[in-house]
């Protein structure tokens, strides 16, 4: 009877069977889930399961070494492959480490380029490496308003190839071999991450076009003109490409929302009081947040672009008074989660504000420059790769900072979930990629921002630095101006109205 | 030589002198010498309880007032409050971007810079005070308050010489940038330096202390722009050090910020007092705004009736 009872289940319960399965037996997989592309998904919104504070340096592999004269841009933010396998791109090639111990397991050449980060997707017999190479048809510095900064190597320094041009490529993450017949070819260079969402990459590059090319075949689906350079990597978003546009002299800087399967534009946005957008547009809870560069952060309506809010930061010790900056191939980003929103300046200062609002609700100086990549955000905590090679958590909900912890090299950057690892790369020319791992043997720290008022150590200050000072100063200089005495004698009043 | 040609040289005008001919004229017996103006200004403001423990009171409440409107540092800005400008320029304009960001700040630039003004007018009659008497009373900050309007018109000029002097290095390209805005620092320093001495001392108007301000600057062989020269240059530096101690976000400083910020600030106003003892010891000297020429139909008129 049981047998027979059971023999009579529901094709809709045999569902539920099936899905329960596959979602027990899939939760530890989930936690060496794949990290495929900028920000970990199409959304680029950052969030991270992976490993919680105290963090400890798991390893890190030190014997990079990059080919080619000009290797100063260092390596790309990594991505993470299903099976764990790490790919960055280099200057001249694209690397593939074993993300259990970090040692290189495949190298592909690639024609010189900026390193911008790669992105996996899924290819014709598997999983495929998209990356972008070459300098494109207008030279390693593009004029973008101020895409500058960061290292990039320089076209002279390449190999000698005169006809340098600028494409996307892709290969067999298992053989290492290229996919298509031929680079997709494209107008400019590239230095924004490449996007995946299914079967078809989305590239944007410094002159204005969004590109989208089918992995199987390596055939471009549409391209579009926007005009301006496209700011950071194009988001994937129910059906939409939304892509930002830098803006130029005459034109604005707007979130663009294209159809992802025909390229034809839904809608555009823009906000009265911002500046240019330096930042991806990142999907979180319904809304498209991004950056601009006097220290805007904005949101907008996800579903038709209408503009929700914007709140401005000020850092005073921010360069040319531009808290985020498009910094070559690393551009900022904002995260969100649980109802908050929050920002990294080039400072290293974090800010979190209320989603529904953009009010402020803290922020913390960890007063370390942070130029080169976009936090993550966990359940718990906001994380901060550092230029001094520190990785920072502070606290989502009260803004204190509960960890830190060296990489043992400076520019940290690229941070990136693999399961049971955080994964990010350090250096330039001397490139390392480097894993943290969860230490629960430590105890978290507890530190308000120092940007918090504290009158007993700011009255210590005074009275050690300040007042201990002044008398000195004066004890010391009483006895050399009795001896000088006045300088002169009472001045004589002889201006025009002096009597 | 006879003495009509005595006569005729005379009566000539003083021939037209350029912006640094004075340069090369030999030294004024009467200017004192750098070092020991800068020592008797600093013998005599640093020996003053009145005035360190002002500036220290000064420093701290401006401090706790800044932070309370919301500016996260860097404290080591405030090693500047008591420069004269266009120095303390780099203050105002900070302070005020930094509390209320880059566009709402420059329309408040001139708020900071009244606060400023009152605080350094303050400071000028102290160290006078001082370069007269060798103390320092309330008195002498209540004579300082008559340099109020000159010093906040100087510091409106600031805000204009460091805008200007940024928009020419922009043009002149970065190699050019450092040099030409600390030329505009030396030479703004130079030629207003002694007009709030002269507000208080002389109670002249202010176009008047600002043009006797520059004719007393350019007087030949008074170094006074050597003396602009080696104080402006190593400020300057101090702006380019990335390792100062203050220089980060921090709203707690260590007493190690204190101390750079408040020697900084006593420097300052040692030099005040020497610009002051400078000024005060060639007051006399100082030649007469000339004597502007009569319009043309006046001078006519006056030729006819002479006939």
């Amino acid at each position: 009877m049981r047998l027979l009872r059971s023999s009579r289940v529901s094709p809709r319960s045999l569902t539920v069977a099936a899905v329960t399965v596959a979602f027990v037996v899939g939760a530890p997989l989930a936690a060496l889930a794949d990290w495929a592309q900028f920000q970990g998904s199409g959304g680029h919104n950052g969030l991270s399961d992976g490993p919680t504070v105290p963090l400890t340096l798991a390893w890190a592999n030190d014997d990079v070494e990059l080919d080619g004269t000009d290797t100063t841009g260092g390596l790309s933010s990594p991505v993470i492959a299903e099976d764990g396998t790490i790919v960055v791109v280099a200057p001249t090639q694209v690397l593939g480490f074993d993300g259990e111990d970090g040692s290189e397991v495949f190298s592909v050449e690639r024609d010189f380029g900026p390193s911008s980060q790669p992105a996996i997707g899924a290819g014709p017999d598997g999983p495929v490496v998209v990356y972008t190479e070459g300098f494109g048809d207008i030279g390693p510095t593009p004029s973008t308003a101020s895409a500058t900064v960061s290292p990039s190597p320089s076209k002279a320094a390449g190999d000698g190839d005169t006809e340098f041009d600028s494409h996307v490529n892709a290969v067999d993450l298992e053989t290492g071999e290229l996919v298509w017949r031929s680079g997709v070819q494209l107008e400019d260079v590239v230095q924004t991450p490449v996007a995946v969402d299914g079967p078809v990459a989305y590239i944007g590059d410094v002159g204005g076009r969004v590109t989208a090319v089918e992995l199987a075949s390596g055939e471009v689906l549409w391209f579009e003109e926007l005009g301006t350079p496209i700011s950071g990597a194009v988001t994937l978003d129910a059906g939409r490409a939304l892509v930002t546009t830098l803006g130029g002299r005459e034109e604005p800087s707007e979130i663009v929302a294209l159809d992802a399967e025909s390229g034809d534009e839904r809608w555009r946005a823009s906000a009265e009081d911002a500046s240019n957008f330096v930042s991806a547009p990142v999907v979180a809870d319904g809304r498209v947040l991004t950056l601009d560069v006097i220290g805007g952060v904005l949101a907008f309506d996800a579903e038709d672009g209408r503009f929700l809010w914007r709140t401005e930061v000020v850092n005073p010790i921010a360069p040319r008074g531009q808290p985020f900056l498009l910094q070559g191939v690393g551009a900022p980003a904002p995260v969100s989660a649980d109802g908050r929103v929050f920002a990294v300046d080039v400072t290293g200062r974090v800010y979190a504000f209320d989603a529904e609002t953009g009010a402020p609700r803290w922020d913390h100086a960890l007063n370390d420059p942070s130029r080169s990549s976009p936090p993550l955000v966990t359940d718990d905590h906001v994380l901060v790769s550092a230029d001094s090679g520190t990785l920072y958590a502070v606290d989502n909900e009260s803004g204190h900072l509960v960890w830190e912890v060296d990489a043992g090299g400076s520019f940290l950057r690229g941070m990136s979930d693999a399961g049971e690892l955080l994964v990010g790369v350090r250096g330039f020319e001397e490139a390392a990629v480097v894993a943290f791992g969860a230490d629960p043997n430590r105890s978290l720290i507890d530190e308000p921002s120092p940007t918090t008022l504290d009158l007993g150590r700011l009255l210590t200050g005074f009275l050690l630095g300040g007042v201990l000072v002044g008398l000195a100063v004066v004890l010391l200089t009483r006895p050399l101006q009795r001896r000088l005495g006045p300088a002169l004698p009472p001045a004589t009043e002889t201006g025009e109205d002096a009597g | 030589m006879s003495a009509r040609s005595q006569r005729d040289r005379r009566s000539a005008p003083p021939p037209r002198r350029g912006l640094f001919s004075g340069m090369s004229a030999p030294p004024m017996d009467s200017m004192p010498k750098m070092r020991t103006a800068f020592t008797r200004g600093l013998a005599g403001t640093w020996s003053s309880p009145v005035l360190v423990g002002s500036l220290l009171v000064w420093l701290l409440v401006e401090w706790l007032v800044v932070v309370a409107l919301g500016y996260p540092g860097p404290f080591a800005l405030l090693a500047h409050v008591s420069a004269p400008t266009p120095l303390s320029t780099f203050t105002d304009l900070s302070l005020s971007t930094g509390v209320l960001g880059v566009r709402q700040g420059l329309l408040f630039v001139l708020g900071t810079a009244a606060v400023h003004a009152l605080w350094f007018s303050l400071l000028v009659g102290l160290a006078i005070e001082t370069i007269e008497s060798s103390t320092a009373t309330r008195w002498g900050a209540v004579r300082g308050l008559r340099a109020f309007p000159v010093v906040l018109s100087l510091h409106v000029i600031g805000v204009a010489v460091v805008f200007a002097a940024q928009i020419v290095a922009a043009i002149g390209g970065s190699g050019l940038a450092l040099i030409i805005q600390m030329a505009a620092l030396v030479v703004a320093t130079w030629v207003f330096a002694f007009a709030p001495v002269i507000a208080v001392t002389e109670h002249r108007r202010l176009m008047d202390c600002l043009g006797r301000s520059i004719r007393a600057a350019r007087m030949p062989g008074s170094g006074n722009l050597t003396f602009a020269a080696i104080y402006v240059v190593p400020v300057f530096a101090t702006f380019l050090s990335p390792g100062l101690p203050g220089v980060l976000l921090d709203v707690n400083p260590p007493y190690g910020a204190w101390i750079y910020v408040v020697l900084m600030n006593l420097l300052h106003v040692a030099i005040v007092a020497a610009f002051a003892l400078r000024y005060l010891a060639v007051a006399s000297d100082v030649p007469d705004a000339p004597v502007r020429a009569a319009p043309s139909r006046e001078r006519a008129s006056g030729r006819k009736g002479g006939r």
